[in-house]
């Protein structure tokens, strides 16, 4: 097990290395630069722009500009933001629990309500609740999330007024305390409900399929003639063996946690980091891109490994 | 597990129903204390609060409610006093006296003086990095004879330069607060600022918002609203949602889309808010494609202006002819002006130029486009394309996201045609500044030396109607010589809560274009 861990380990610090060169030359070659973003819309001044690019090392050798931030990098400096003269790592973490708290709530609840659900149709194939299911599942997978986002805004916020369409707080007062959490949970539920509504979709089919896969091996059908009980075959045999693709989605769906739901975070101006992704690919704001890649592709290493981990915990066939 | 499963789906609904319901709706627009609270919307985080180091558009809204200036620009982007009651311009105009209101005073309390203008003006220059430093290389010295007078010693005469004055980052800032060993950048006032003007900074949080309250001892009187917030919505839909339920208060310039939604809602007061901005394309006149003069003039006959104004803008951005944007009427010349839209005739100027059709019925083809994504650039370049094709002149339309389009254009200046658009005020000046030999701004690189001797003169003299003789004889240069064409104007609604008044827009001729100093509730 050690020696399993530590070569899936080893892996993953490669990995890591290996996208993190290429995120920097790629975000590097790309057209444009911060330099246009600080110069402002529509002002060329050319003494200003190469005043800008000297003070920024923009003028330096792009392998030397290389070696500079991966040495900052191993000692933890993710540097400053160069548009927003900050440091990046209190960027990021100022935009991580929202965005956290968010996905994981959605996450969380799309996994059971979807595992749920599908185990039910599993179990009733072909029944009207079954038919139900996949016919609304098909409808909310076909939909895009930040569509659908909108579409709830217009229904709950400007048709019946209930919630708040916007963010994470009510600008209007400031509130404290018990008031304060209760509101955050008023703005988190169009956001939570649209991310759980194109979630839900992708549980229900896989805990579906897999479910129904193992009802029809051989080894479901020796079991049931021992005369063991439906229940205790489903619950011990069927699930244990059923929900190991359900983990791998769920740990794939984590590792792309902190900038995956990008598009929901715009549509409900909600502060997150997938937001500021997207707001510092457009200002082409290389340290805080960087910075951002970096957990992103430290998080996808490390739910792999823990993936791996799980997976060679539950099934008994993976031996290392 | 069939009663599980309808347990926690039946749990989770109580939840949010519980929660919708304990608290009251967003829809009421005063705050928990009965505080008059404005919102207004802001795309993104502001990249700094110090308002001189950058031009930002996030930050300048908010800036131009903590800052002065010498002098600002009102909704008819005309310039007015601001921290300058007066100013007059020597008669060789080298020498611009600017008279200074006594009773400014910074946050802290410190009055505002002529030595913190000097302190502001001379920081930038020396700052190669800041935004304004090349302008004021017209600058020679800045002289302050008494605590309220500040001159401004020039090297040659310019009088758009006052204007300029009231554009980006030209706020004073306090010499006792910035006056350190820290550039301005690293210093705590850029992340806290301390300014002269209505409001003071209150909190700034990421992503979220930025609290402004008011400055109880204002030169002009105390803000009548209780809290200033710039409330940060980076989705323009959900911004008009948010408006319509009266989440927010102020939206500036919606989509023209959008405009007949918001005009059947009670609570919202559409205004009109025009710029001289007009979207424009540019030739470069380096390639061989555009050269030719006649090629110029055949594609601004075949463009139907009419038709991409009330396609694309819903008839909101007006079709443009004049080559200064006709909103500033006094330096507008709308006799010679860039041709009416006439297919044959734009035919006819190719035929007698000597160009003969080629097989697939083209004088002239494969000319590229470069248009960035966004403000309804791409269908209008797409609308082009169509009539510029029946007179037999075939563009290639390349459409990228704006960052690089930026680069290829401004930078490496790799274009034969392009569409943009960008500020044309505040003064006519900026014809020379987009159109003169060899600025920056003429990503073009049209040259004509009659050109640059009409608009230096109109520089150097403060003479309104000399002036604008002289800027209406370059524009009949410009109109002849096509270096560009002008297309529609710019103009968008300003959506605003109608239960405020004094606003921004209501400021013409008395307060700046986004100052809320005197923004009141009905």
């Amino acid at each position: 097990m050690k020696k399993y861990v530590t070569k899936r380990v080893l892996m993953g610090v490669l990995t890591i290395f290996v996208v993190f060169t290429i995120n920097f030359l790629i975000i590097r070659l790309a057209p444009g630069s911060p330099i246009s973003t600080i110069m402002g819309k529509d002002n060329d001044d050319p003494l200003l722009r190469a005043a800008l690019e000297a003070k920024y090392g923009f003028d330096q050798p792009l392998i030397l500009q290389y070696f500079i931030y991966l040495k900052n990098a191993f000692s933890g400096d993710l540097g400053l933001s160069i548009i927003y003269n900050k440091e990046v790592l209190s960027i990021i973490s100022e935009r991580l629990l929202p965005t956290l708290l968010l996905v994981l709530t959605a996450a969380l609840l799309a996994v059971v309500i979807g595992t749920f659900m599908g185990m039910y149709a599993a179990k009733h194939e072909g029944s009207r609740v079954d038919v139900f299911f996949s016919g609304i599942s098909y409808m909310f997978n076909s939909m895009p999330a930040f569509w659908l986002g909108l579409i709830l805004i217009i229904i709950f916020s400007s048709v019946l007024g209930l919630l708040p369409s916007y963010g994470m707080i009510n600008s209007r007062t400031s509130l404290t305390g018990v008031d304060y959490y209760l509101d955050v949970i008023r703005h988190m539920i169009l956001p939570v409900s649209t991310l759980v509504l194109v979630e839900i979709p992708i549980y229900f089919r896989i805990a579906k399929s897999s479910i129904v896969q193992t009802l029809n091996e051989d080894f479901i059908v020796t079991l049931k003639a021992t005369g063991m009980s439906e229940r205790k075959i489903f619950n011990k045999y069927v699930l244990r063996n059923a929900i190991l693709p359900t983990i791998t989605i769920f740990g794939i769906s984590m590792g792309y946690l902190i900038t995956g739901v990008a598009l929901i975070e715009i549509v409900f101006a909600w502060p997150g980091t997938g937001d500021l992704m997207l707001t510092a690919i457009n200002q082409r704001d290389y340290p805080t891109l960087m910075g951002i890649y970096l957990i992103m592709s430290v998080s996808v290493a490390l739910v792999m490994v823990v993936v791996d981990i799980i997976y060679a915990t539950l099934d008994p066939r993976i031996r290392f | 597990m069939k009663k599980r499963m309808f347990a926690s789906i039946f749990f989770s609904l109580l939840v949010a129903i519980f929660v919708a319901g304990c608290s009251d709706s967003g829809a009421s627009s005063s705050g928990g204390d009965g505080e008059n609270v404005l919102i207004v919307r802001a795309t993104g985080d502001p990249m700094s609060f110090n308002p001189d180091t950058t031009a930002d558009d996030n930050a300048y809204a908010i800036v131009q409610n903590l800052f002065n200036r010498l002098v600002k620009l009102d909704a008819s982007k005309q310039v007015i006093p601001d921290l300058a009651k007066d100013w007059e311009v020597s008669e060789d105009g080298l020498a611009i006296t600017f008279y200074l209101n006594e009773n400014a005073k910074w946050h802290d309390g410190e009055p505002v003086t002529s030595e913190d203008v000097k302190y502001t003006f001379e920081t930038i220059q020396a700052n190669k990095t800041y935004y304004f430093s090349s302008r004021l290389e017209i600058v020679d010295s800045i002289e302050t004879p008494d605590d309220h007078t500040v001159v401004f010693h020039m090297k040659s005469p310019d009088v758009s330069f006052i204007a300029d004055l009231g554009w980006y980052a030209t706020f004073i800032l306090p010499e006792h607060v910035f006056n350190t060993d820290v550039s301005w950048e690293d210093n705590a006032a850029s992340k806290e600022p301390i300014g002269s003007g209505p409001f003071k900074f209150g909190e700034f949080k990421q992503g979220v918002n930025v609290t402004l309250v008011p400055n109880e001892d204002y030169h002009e009187g105390k803000p009548k609203i209780d809290k200033l917030v710039f409330s940060i919505i980076p989705d323009e839909q959900t911004a008009i949602q948010a408006l319509i339920n009266g989440e927010i208060d102020v939206f500036e310039n919606v989509p023209s889309s959008s405009v007949e939604q918001l005009k059947s809602r009670d609570n919202v007061r559409l205004e009109l808010n025009e710029y001289p901005s007009p979207a424009r394309i540019i030739f470069n006149l380096t390639k061989e494609e555009v050269a030719d003069v006649n090629v110029r003039q055949a594609i601004a006959t075949a463009i139907d202006k009419e038709e991409i104004s009330k396609k694309v803008y819903s008839g909101i951005q007006k079709p443009e002819y004049s080559m200064y944007p006709s909103l500033i009427d006094w330096a507008a010349n709308t006799e010679d002006t860039s041709p009416e839209f006439n297919i044959e005739k734009a035919e006819q100027i190719l035929i007698d130029a000597g160009y003969e059709k080629d097989a697939n019925g083209f004088y002239v083809s494969g000319i590229p486009l470069e248009v960035f994504e966004g403000s309804g650039y791409p269908d209008m370049a797409n609308l082009m394309k169509a009539t510029l094709a029946k007179a037999g002149i075939g563009i290639d339309i390349k459409v990228s996201e704006f960052n690089a389009w930026n680069q290829k254009i401004t930078v490496d200046k790799n274009f034969v045609l392009e569409l943009q658009g960008g500020f044309m005020g505040p003064d006519p000046a900026a014809l020379a500044k987009r159109y003169g030999t060899g600025v920056g701004s003429n990503y073009g690189a049209y040259s004509n030396s009659k050109f640059d001797e009409l608009t230096k003169k109109a520089a150097s003299t403060g003479d309104q109607e000399l002036r604008a003789q002289y800027y209406k004889e370059a524009q009949a240069i410009l109109a002849e010589d096509l270096p560009f064409i002008p297309i529609v104007t710019f103009a968008g609604y300003d959506a605003n809560n109608s239960s405020f008044v004094n606003l921004p827009i209501d400021g013409a001729g008395k307060w700046g274009w986004a100052e809320y100093t005197f923004t009141e509730r009905k």
